[in-house]
């Protein structure tokens, strides 16, 4: 019981106790968390490694000309410079929120609509649940395939020819600079909402059958209990999921490479893309790490806007 | 006593001198081609076939590393297939981190890329007698950057016409009698649009080699100078830009040409008159059974030219073998490496020995004659990179929001920006 080293009367221990209770206190310490700092270990070593490194070589990288081989060239600010008057950039920089406006919202609301129609408990949800998942673990090259052939750009096409049934004139699709973005964004919306199904699915799980008895009994319909109780108790849901779709909508890059190259006149180049393009196809490893960086403090910014908006927490008393 | 002592250190520095001079020599030139000397060479190659033949295209590549094996016994070759997809990305970080191959596969546009960053190994002192007069003009063109070769030729490519012959004679033309100059084609285009037909296909989505520079070509125009200036907006050059955009407001070719990639089952659908397309698009064709095509040639305004990739091997600059890699990649280009390659893969051999694999088939032989009006493209170290802004400008240019001159103008501004990043 107690400490050893203090006095009873209460004043503070002889000078030549202190490292002892030092060192005795580290013993209990590391007696304590040893296996915590040992387990630590291992994932401190990978972070160092595969993100601490990059992150800091890549800011380096920043302030040189480097084409990838030969040593990197300092060239000071010059690469954060360049983009300030780089048109194209900004063009990436719009076309990549233009994506995530038609991205995220849509994403959230199938994805909490799949989850509310495979919550019902009914026979057969768990096969539904397997089939809306199934374009999560589809290939992006398959499904791009799917989307290039469903919205050729031609009468022969294959929602063409549907639209052509109500007398609707062939659209350009994939050639038309606002429709591509509309497509690219229904592409990545159809691949992505089986997993936010899963997660307010998970949600749902969670929010009380008390509270819909108690409301159901003051005659509250279905409307009411879908917005004054699960709605709101899936805030949670809501933070995460708008966080990871802003951060992958941010990041899109698959659909744009496989579906129009970026094109036409660039209005499906997004930010990632354009990083891509300057660092692999031009060699401009420094100017793409740059891009890289104002990737990271947008995406940094709209998560802390965004936590402030939505990350209230909700509880029913 | 003193000079004894002395004469013999003299002499023992002499030797180690004339030693490290060699030895440094050797280093510089990479190694040497003594032809006992064991050595390790690393290839990257790609799946030039289906999957369907891949077996048969390491067997190609086999009998290469065996073939090279009887110069060098000492040496063990490593062919390693890189998919296509990010290739010059895995090429590029191999390189950077002093790994990947010694010998590797470029076209010329990328070659011009990445000799300019120093990635390779200039080889012309490297080679000895590779048969300069047996390659096509065209091709050894498509290797050689600022005066150094840095490759020798594998495979040509060529676009030209293929015509549907049904809906030719449906319009009146003569499959004997094909279209030889854009004014032939026009006429021909416009009929085709009368009877409800696409005259050809367009696939603006690719690059500009395939959509554009062939007419700039063959209106007498150029992109860039080989002196390295600006050409693509001079009045020769910009008939390529109307060309097009004629095709495109007459209806010509299909609505979606500004971003499509593949038109070809347009064209087998038998809905249009003409495909512009390689050796590939005619083993589609071949494999889905259409029979009724003709072959002609590429069309002529001022003259005949087309666009036709060269595929080349390549000596990596990190090589430790340099000298040993040049000539892995003059044995894996010989009359005999190259009949077994291009026959299996439908390219055009670049050697005029190899020509005889297409004596028997129609076809091919047709192509192999057309070969040379192919041009590599655009050889210099931005035509790689200013790629999107020319299709950009050419797409911006079918969208109605510039004219032809307006957008070659800026084009030539791109292509000029891009050379002073």
């Amino acid at each position: 019981m107690g400490n050893s080293n203090l006095s009873v009367s209460g004043t503070a221990p002889h000078p030549a106790a202190r490292p002892a209770t030092r060192a005795f206190k580290m013993k209990k310490h590391w007696n304590k968390y040893a296996m915590i700092y040992i387990f630590l270990v291992p994932i401190l070593v990978h972070f160092s490694i595969f993100h601490l490194f990059p992150i800091l070589f890549s800011l380096y990288i920043t302030f040189t000309d480097w084409p990838i081989i030969g040593d990197p060239k300092f060239i000071g600010l010059k690469n954060w410079i360049n983009f300030f008057s780089d048109q194209l950039a900004w063009k990436a920089i719009w076309n990549t929120i233009l994506f995530s406006l038609y991205y995220i919202v849509p994403t959230m609301a199938l994805g909490l609509c799949l989850a509310l129609l495979i919550n019902t408990g009914k026979r057969g949800t768990g096969f539904f649940k397997g089939i809306y998942f199934l374009p999560v673990v589809t290939s992006f090259v398959v499904i791009s395939g799917i989307w290039a052939w469903l919205f050729k750009g031609t009468d022969s096409g294959f929602v063409n020819s549907f639209l052509g049934l109500f007398g609707i004139e062939p659209q350009l699709f994939l050639s038309d600079s606002i429709q591509a973005m509309m497509v690219l964004a229904g592409l990545s919306v159809f691949k992505v909402c089986g997993s936010t199904m899963i997660y307010y699915y998970a949600g749902l799980q969670s929010v009380p059958d008390e509270f819909y008895e108690a409301a159901r009994i003051d005659g509250a319909s279905r409307w009411h209990l879908f917005w004054k109780i699960t709605f709101p108790l899936l805030m949670p849901i809501h933070f995460y999921v708008a966080i990871i779709t802003t951060i992958g909508s941010f990041q899109i890059f698959d659909s744009a490479f496989l579906l129009t190259s970026g094109g036409p006149n660039f209005s499906t180049t997004t930010i990632v893309y354009y990083l891509y393009q300057e660092g692999f196809t031009s060699l401009r490893l420094g100017y793409a790490s740059v891009l890289a960086y104002i990737l990271f403090f947008i995406v940094f910014g709209i998560s802390l806007i965004q936590k402030k908006a939505l990350g209230k927490e909700v509880n029913y008393k | 006593m003193f000079w004894k002592k002395s004469g013999v250190i003299v002499l023992l520095c002499a030797f180690l001198l004339l030693f490290t001079a060699c030895s440094k020599d050797e280093a510089a030139s990479g190694g040497s081609t003594d032809k006992k000397q064991s050595a390790t060479l690393t290839v990257w190659i790609h799946p030039y076939v289906s999957d369907e033949l891949k077996s048969r295209q390491n067997e190609v590549f086999k009998e290469m590393g065996e073939r090279f094996k009887k110069e060098y016994p000492n040496v063990k070759v490593k062919f390693e297939e890189i998919p296509w997809a990010n290739r010059e990305q895995k090429i590029l970080t191999a390189l950077a981190a002093k790994q990947g191959p010694d010998v590797f596969y470029l076209i010329p546009d990328m070659m011009a890329q990445f000799a300019d960053k120093g990635v390779l190994a200039p080889i012309d002192d490297l080679l000895g007698d590779y048969g300069k007069d047996d390659f096509d003009k065209t091709s050894l063109e498509a290797v050689t950057y600022k005066d150094k070769m840095y490759g020798l030729p594998l495979l040509k490519e060529v676009q030209t016409y293929f015509y549907n012959t049904k809906i030719l004679k449906e319009l009146g033309g003569d499959p004997n009698h094909l279209p030889q100059t854009w004014d032939e084609f026009n006429a021909l285009a416009e009929k085709a649009v009368k009877k409800g037909y696409y005259a050809r296909n367009y696939e603006g989505g690719n690059t500009p080699n395939a959509t554009l520079y062939p007419y700039v070509w063959q209106a007498g125009g150029q992109v860039i100078t080989d002196d390295g200036k600006i050409a693509i907006n001079k009045s020769d050059a910009v008939k390529g830009f109307e060309l097009v955009n004629n095709w495109y407001k007459n209806k010509m070719i299909p609505k979606d040409s500004i971003n499509t990639i593949d038109h070809l089952p347009l064209f087998l659908e038998g809905k249009s008159l003409a495909y512009w397309g390689t050796g590939a698009s005619l083993a589609t064709m071949k494999e889905k059974g259409f029979k009724d095509y003709a072959i002609g040639s590429p069309l002529k305004n001022k003259e005949i030219a087309t666009f036709g990739t060269t595929g080349m091997f390549v000596v990596s600059g990190n090589s430790e073998n340099k000298k040993l890699a040049a000539q892995l990649v003059k044995s894996m280009t010989s009359t005999e490496s190259l009949k077994a390659f291009n026959k299996l893969t439908k390219y055009v051999p670049p050697r005029k020995s190899a020509a005889s694999i297409y004596n028997e088939d129609k076809d091919m032989k047709i192509l192999t004659e057309y070969a040379k009006y192919a041009k590599p493209g655009v050889i210099h170290p931005v035509s790689r990179s200013v790629m999107p802004q020319i299709q950009a400008k050419l797409q911006e240019m079918m969208q109605g929001k510039k004219t032809p001159q307006q957008a070659a103008d800026s084009a030539a501004k791109a292509i000029q920006e891009e050379m002073n990043k």
